[in-house]
């Protein structure tokens, strides 16, 4: 066999196999520690891809603060370590995996591993380690702040230290700041001191008891060797005081204490501005309130103006916080925006914030001036304000800052128009000039009305007509005297349509008042008429027959000359 | 007479007119869907005070807040008495740092009322005078109280004619807002012109002629030439 026709089959078989080979590794750098120490898991596995560190499920009492990840290439194939950091809060034994890991050669298993934690070692304060702890004052009041000074005083190394947490009832504590460290000679003893500094405020009487515990590593003394390439070892240890701080918590006192006091402690300042001071009912006013001073300002608001009948408000906005280091002394402004209600209101009232003045021991109450203010304008019905005011609560410390914001949505939709829609037009004209029309329509009726009722003529002449269709009616039923009633109608049709005196109707008169408007031939025809009228009453009436043509020529020719005469 | 309260119940029940749409973004409000909720908002043919209001607010929500107070301005037209569109549109101003001039005197005399009521208030105190003259030929006793009926239904027509003209669109729809941050205003309609003033995010101008994508605006005594789309009419809302 030809080993140089092979050789290049050699190596990628041994490559491939060193590819699918994934070895898998898992242990500890410690099997036992105590309670609040930290251990390594270290986890090392050769893999192809690039993948991240594997999330460990741990036990109860375990916990990972972190993890670091290591890759090393070798010969072409990569191994990963990573180190998880635990931290053991309970003594006791801890079986950590069996874990089975998921690799790009396929699933890898893990043995379990065991880790025994031991109670925390507590070191009695010695004359080689010490903690001392102080308070600005050994009795307060609630909300009133004091500082605590922390001092460790060693003469051994000593690395970080830690506060164990711990509950906290009745009192806030900050965060610890370490403020100095250096060298004190105690009693012909060298020690070194580093002190912590931090603010503690009660929220409730009572008693205090401070008893801080600290978790502190201790580093061991090595050889010189080392020390020299700082191969040093430590150990955690908890060190605490011999004897708790105690701190008595006074109320203050109830004697002289304003109504609207609200556990504020310290010296502060109010400042007040309003903007504009002339507006229209329903304009806004900006309120700017700054509360300044050293004290409890942390917890503390400026006072804002409350509902009333001569104002709506909105919730005061915070616009601006600034506290100085000390965490007690800066300033705060809020904003708050104010609507006066009705025309009239002359002044915005003043605003009051009482405090507890623990330098003279007196309740003081400060407050902004009145601003006088002119509001004009049409007064509006008043709304039920929804928008509320800052509730200040007399447990100052609960009191949350409400912010600011939009006000909500309308919820109540309003008819939508397009702008061609409101442009005044023909609707607008017409339904306006309408009731003018009908007006002067009327009035000219009511007119013509008026002056028939002052002309009897006029009213005669106008109902002329009407009755005359109402006596033709008549002469249907008479049988006997045709033209008598004939005579009758003519009569009083002619007088009253002509304004002649009724019942001396003759010839010539009647043919003085004819207008021209009636022709000729019918003017010949109503003189007929009355000739026959006149002969009836000698000769008497004609027959039956004769009657019934005479009563419908007499209907032909009267109606003929009405309209004649109605043109 | 009896068609007065018709005419009544039509000017002051709008309460009982709804969208549905109106009522859907407010749900998407609730639930902090703002582009939805200003979706149903625009929906909406036209505009209202409120309506406008609402859609102000939903910008707001956004972060678009130049567009929010160009309808804020155009709600606070249409009813200047609504306290809630006062502090919201002043919220606004305050974020985009500008003073937005208040609305003209007569505006604000006329603002307990919108166009439409007071176009109905014209036509209602029209019918009263002439129907007050019309009854005084039935009523004897009416033609006593004319002495002051006359007086006072004619003060009412002048004064809804007044509050008619006070609430026309046209003084508004010639108003803007300048969107971009910054814009700068030139002497002639030329991107190489001269620049004459500058005019921060928010400010609000008064629209002029037209120059092909140019326009002419007013914004306190200056007046100069700016990019059509750097502002937003309140017209084109």
């Amino acid at each position: 066999m030809n080993v140089k026709v092979y050789r290049p089959l050699l190596i990628f078989v041994f490559l491939f196999a060193n590819l699918l080979r994934a070895e898998v590794h898992m242990d500890l750098s410690k099997s036992s520690i105590s309670v609040d120490d930290t251990v390594e898991l270290i986890l090392s596995y050769k893999d192809n891809g690039f993948p991240r560190p594997p999330s460990l499920p741990l036990p109860d009492g375990l916990r990972e603060l972190g993890n670091s990840n290591q890759q090393i290439t070798i010969n072409g194939h990569t191994e990963y370590t990573v180190r998880y950091i635990l931290k053991a809060s309970a003594p006791g034994s801890y079986t950590i995996g069996p874990y089975k890991l998921k690799t790009t050669q396929g699933d890898q298993n893990l043995d379990a591993i065991t880790l025994t934690v031991t109670p925390a070692k507590v070191l009695e304060a010695d004359e080689n380690l010490f903690v001392t702890l102080e308070s600005s004052s050994s009795e307060v009041l609630v909300r009133e702040t004091i500082e605590l000074t922390l001092s460790f005083y060693t003469r051994i190394n000593i690395g970080n230290i830690n506060l164990i947490e711990s509950p906290r009832e009745g009192y806030e504590l900050s965060d610890w700041r370490e403020i100095q460290s250096g060298t004190r000679n105690i009693q012909g003893k060298n020690y070194r001191v580093n002190q912590f500094l931090a603010r503690l405020t009660p929220t409730k009487t009572g008693t205090i008891e401070l008893n801080p515990i600290f978790n502190v590593s201790v580093i061991q003394r090595g050889s010189s060797y080392d020390a020299l390439f700082g191969n040093r070892s430590s150990e955690n240890v908890r060190v605490q005081l011999p004897e708790p701080l105690k701190i008595k918590v006074n109320a203050p006192p109830t004697e002289g204490q304003p109504e609207d006091y609200s556990g504020h402690l310290g010296d502060f300042s109010l400042n007040a501005s309003a903007s504009p001071r002339e507006v229209n009912v329903g304009d806004p006013i900006t309120l700017r309130v700054e509360l300044s001073g050293r004290g409890s300002l942390q917890q503390a608001l400026p006072p804002g103006l409350k509902e009333s009948e001569n104002f709506k408000v909105y919730q005061p906005r915070l616009i601006n916080e600034e506290m100085r280091n000390d965490g007690l002394s800066g300033r705060k402004i809020i904003e708050q925006v104010i609507i006066p209600k009705h025309a009239g209101v002359s002044k915005i009232p003043s605003l009051e914030f009482s405090y507890y003045d623990t330098e003279t021991k007196k309740y003081k109450t400060i407050q902004t001036p009145p601003f006088a203010i002119t509001v004009t304008g049409e007064n509006k019905e008043e709304t039920p304000s929804t928008f509320s005011s800052l509730n200040f609560s007399p447990e100052p410390l609960e009191t949350e800052l409400l912010g600011d914001d939009l006000l909500y949505l309308k919820t109540q939709p309003t008819p939508t128009h397009t702008l061609k829609q409101l442009q005044p037009g023909w609707t607008l004209i017409g339904l306006s000039g309408l009731p003018f029309l009908t007006w002067a329509f009327s009035g000219l009726l009511m007119r013509k009305r008026e002056q028939s009722v002052k002309d009897p003529h006029a009213q005669r002449r106008q109902q002329a007509p009407k009755r005359l269709r109402k006596h033709l009616a008549k002469l249907d039923h008479a049988d006997d005297d045709i033209y008598r009633v004939i005579w009758e109608i003519l009569s009083e049709y002619l007088s009253a349509r002509l304004s002649l005196p009724p019942g001396e109707l003759n010839l010539s008169d009647v043919s003085e008042k004819l207008p021209t408007t009636v022709n000729t031939a019918q003017k010949q025809a109503l003189e007929n008429w009355m000739q026959r009228c006149d002969l009836a009453r000698f000769a008497g009436t004609s027959s039956t027959e004769t009657q019934a043509d005479t009563r419908k020529e007499f209907r032909g020719f009267i109606l003929k000359l009405d309209r004649e005469l109605g043109r | 007479m009896k068609f007065l309260p018709f005419l009544f119940f039509t000017l002051f029940s709008f309460t009982l007119w709804a969208d549905p749409a109106f009522e859907q973004g407010r749900s998407l409000y609730d639930q902090g869907e703002f582009e939805q909720a200003l979706e149903s908002y625009l929906q909406i043919p036209g505009f209202s005070a409120n309506l406008d209001y609402n859609r102000a607010n939903t910008l707001m929500r956004l972060g678009r807040t130049p567009e929010a107070l160009a309808y804020y301005r155009r709600a606070l037209w249409q009813k200047s008495s609504d306290p809630d569109i006062r502090a919201n549109l002043q919220r606004a101003s305050t974020q985009l740092e500008i003073i937005l001039p208040p609305l003209p005197l007569y505006r604000r005399m006329a603002g307990f009322m919108t166009t439409k009521q007071w176009q109905w208030t014209l036509i209602i105190s029209c019918w009263i005078f002439a129907g007050f003259g019309m009854l005084q030929y039935r009523i004897p006793q009416f033609k006593t109280a004319a002495a002051w009926v006359f007086p006072l239904a004619g003060l009412l027509i002048l004064s809804s004619i007044a509050g008619t003209w006070a609430t026309l669109p046209a003084h508004w729809t010639k108003e803007a807002i300048v969107m971009p941050e910054h814009v700068t205003a030139r002497f002639e309609p030329l991107p190489d012109a001269t620049e004459h003033f500058s005019i921060p995010q928010g400010t609000l101008v008064i629209l002029g002629e037209k120059s092909r994508n140019w326009v002419r605006i007013r914004s306190g005594e200056n007046q100069g030439w700016i990019p059509s789309d750097s502002v937003i009419s309140l017209e084109s809302l």
